[in-house]
C-alpha cells in the first residue's frame, strides 16, 4: 500500500501500453461482412421503402377504393337482378318442378304469364336498367295474349300436333322436350298457373318497394356526407349534396352557399 | 510489419478511402494486435474486447476521410477504439453503476496464464476485474493521459465523479497488486 499513485499508474502503462494481442480471424470477417452490409442496407432502404409504398397503395386500394364499387355493384347487381332475371328463372324452374310431371302445355302457358307480369315491370324499370332487358320482355308479352286464350283451346291443341308449333313459338326452351309426354292432366293444372301467377306477382312488387326504402338507406358515401349535412344543415337545399344513388360514390349534385345554388336535377 | 513493402502508410490510407477492401485489410493487420490490446483493458474478458475492436475498426473504414493527416494515424484510430469502447459499454452495460470497493475487488481471479508476459496479462486481469466504471477511469486517465475535465466529457460523468472513482480503482488495483506480489512470493519460495 506503499506504493503511490503515480507509480501505479506508470506500472500499468509500462506493462500495457504497448501490449499487443492478435484478435482471431473471426474479427475480420467480421469487419468486412458488416462493411458489405451497410453498402447493402444503402442499397436496400430506398427499394424497401419503395416496396413498403407500393404494398401501401395497393393494399389502400383494395381496402377502400374497390369496397364502393363491390358494393354497388353488389346492390345494383342484387336489385337488377331480382327484378329480371330471378324471377324469371326461379318461375320457370318452380313450373319445371310443379308442371314437369303432370303435363307439357301447361307448361308453356304457365311460363307465359309469370315472365308477363315481371317483364311489364322490367320495362318499367328499363329506363335505369339496361337495353338488354327490352329483348327478353317483348317475346313473352305476345305470347301472354295466347296463354290467354289456351285453356279454352289446350285440350284441343294438346291433342293436334299444332300444339308443337305453340311450343315452339312461345317458349322454345327446355319444356318443349318434355312437352309430348302428358296431356292429359290439363285441367288440373290451369289453377295453378293462375295461382302461381298471383304467387309471383306480389313477389315482383316486392321488389319494386326495396327501391322505395333505398332513400333511407346509407348506402354510398355520398349519403354519408348527406346524413353528416343534414345533421349541420336543416335547409331544404343543403350547403351541399351528394348523389345518394348507388352509382357514385360521392358526386357534388347540389351546392347551396346562400347567395349561389346550384342543383342537379334528378331524374327519379 | 504487415505492411507490402511497396506501399506506404499514406498509400494504404487513400487506398482504404476509396473503399478497397485489400488494403483496409493490410491496414487492419497492421493494427488488430495493438488495439486488441487497447481494448483488452476495457473489456471483461477477450470476446468482449474483439467486439469492441471490431467496432472500432468499422467505424475507423466509414471514418477515414476524416483523417486528415493530423498527429499520427495510430493515434487516430487509438481514440476511435477507445471511444468505441465505451459506446460498447454505453450499450451494453450500465456503465457508471458504482459497485462498493469491498464487491468489487474481494477476488481477484487472474487469469493464469503461464508465459513471458506474465506482469502484462496479470495486470490486465486486475483491471478487467473493476468494475466498469472504474475501468474506464482509470484506463483514460492512467493509459491514455486525458485529465478529468476530459474523461467527464467522453463518459459523461462530473469531473467529482471521475476523480473519485480514480481513486477507488487506484485502491483496489493497489490491493490486488499487493495480494499478488504476497501469492508470488509465496510461489517464489
Amino acid at each position: 500500500m506503499d506504493m503511490q499513485d503515480k507509480e501505479l499508474d506508470m506500472l500499468f502503462k509500462q506493462q500495457l501500453d504497448d501490449l499487443e494481442i492478435q484478435p482471431s480471424a473471426a474479427v475480420w470477417q467480421g469487419i468486412s461482412s458488416e462493411l458489405n452490409g451497410h453498402r447493402r442496407k444503402r442499397i436496400l432502404l430506398p427499394l424497401l421503402s419503395a416496396a413498403a409504398g407500393v404494398i401501401l397503395l395497393v393494399t389502400a386500394g383494395i381496402l377502400f377504393i374497390p369496397k364502393h364499387h363491390v358494393k354497388n355493384d353488389d346492390a345494383q347487381h342484387s336489385n337488377r337482378i331480382a327484378k329480371t332475371t330471378n324471377p324469371v328463372k326461379q318461375p320457370t324452374v318452380v313450373k319445371a318442378e310443379a308442371v314437369a310431371p303432370p303435363t307439357t302445355v301447361p307448361n308453356k302457358t304457365m311460363a307465359n304469364p309469370v315472365i308477363a307480369p315481371v317483364n311489364t315491370l322490367a320495362q318499367t324499370n328499363k329506363p335505369k336498367t339496361k337495353s338488354n332487358l327490352a329483348q327478353p320482355v317483348q317475346q313473352p308479352v305476345i305470347e301472354n295474349k295466347k296463354p290467354a286464350d289456351t285453356p279454352a283451346d289446350q285440350p284441343l291443341l294438346a291433342q293436334t300436333p299444332v300444339v308443337d308449333h305453340d311450343v315452339i313459338k312461345t317458349s322454345g326452351r327446355d319444356t318443349a322436350v318434355s312437352i309430348n309426354p302428358k296431356p292429359v292432366i290439363l285441367n288440373n293444372e290451369k289453377p295453378q298457373q293462375t295461382l302461381i301467377a298471383q304467387v309471383e306477382t306480389p313477389s315482383v312488387p316486392a321488389v319494386s318497394t326495396k327501391p322505395v326504402k333505398k332513400h333511407h338507406r346509407i348506402r354510398s358515401l355520398g349519403d354519408v356526407f348527406n346524413v353528416m349535412i343534414a345533421a349541420v344543415d336543416k335547409r331544404k337545399d343543403k350547403v351541399i349534396e351528394f348523389t345518394n344513388t348507388d352509382e357514385d360514390d360521392a358526386t357534388i349534385t347540389g351546392v347551396n352557399l346562400g347567395f349561389i345554388k346550384v342543383k342537379k336535377e334528378k331524374d327519379k | 510489419m504487415f505492411l507490402e513493402p511497396n506501399y506506404t502508410i499514406h498509400q494504404l490510407i487513400d487506398r482504404c478511402r476509396a473503399g478497397e477492401r485489400k488494403a483496409q485489410e493490410l491496414l487492419y493487420k497492421q493494427f488488430a494486435g495493438k488495439m486488441l490490446g487497447v481494448c483488452m483493458r476495457y473489456a471483461t474478458d477477450r470476446m468482449e474486447a474483439e467486439d469492441m475492436l471490431q467496432n472500432g475498426f468499422i467505424r475507423v473504414f466509414q471514418k477515414m476521410a476524416d483523417y486528415r493527416g493530423e498527429g499520427s494515424f495510430e493515434g487516430w484510430v487509438r481514440r476511435i477504439m477507445v471511444h468505441s469502447s465505451i459506446e460498447y459499454y454505453r450499450k451494453h452495460h450500465k456503465m457508471m453503476q458504482v459497485v462498493d470497493i469491498d464487491e468489487a475487488g474481494h477476488e481477484p481471479s487472474v487469469n493464469p496464464i503461464a508465459s513471458a508476459n506474465l506482469d502484462a496479462k496479470v495486470l490486465m486481469g486486475m483491471i478487467q476485474q473493476l468494475a466498469p466504471g472504474y475501468r474506464i477511469v482509470f484506463n483514460l486517465y492512467a493509459l491514455e493521459g486525458y485529465s478529468h475535465k476530459e474523461i467527464a466529457e467522453i463518459v459523461g460523468i462530473t469531473e467529482g465523479a471521475s476523480k473519485s472513482q480514480l481513486s477507488r480503482a487506484r485502491t483496489i488495483l493497489k490491493e490486488q497488486i499487493a495480494k499478488m506480489e504476497g501469492k508470488s512470493y509465496g510461489y517464489a519460495g
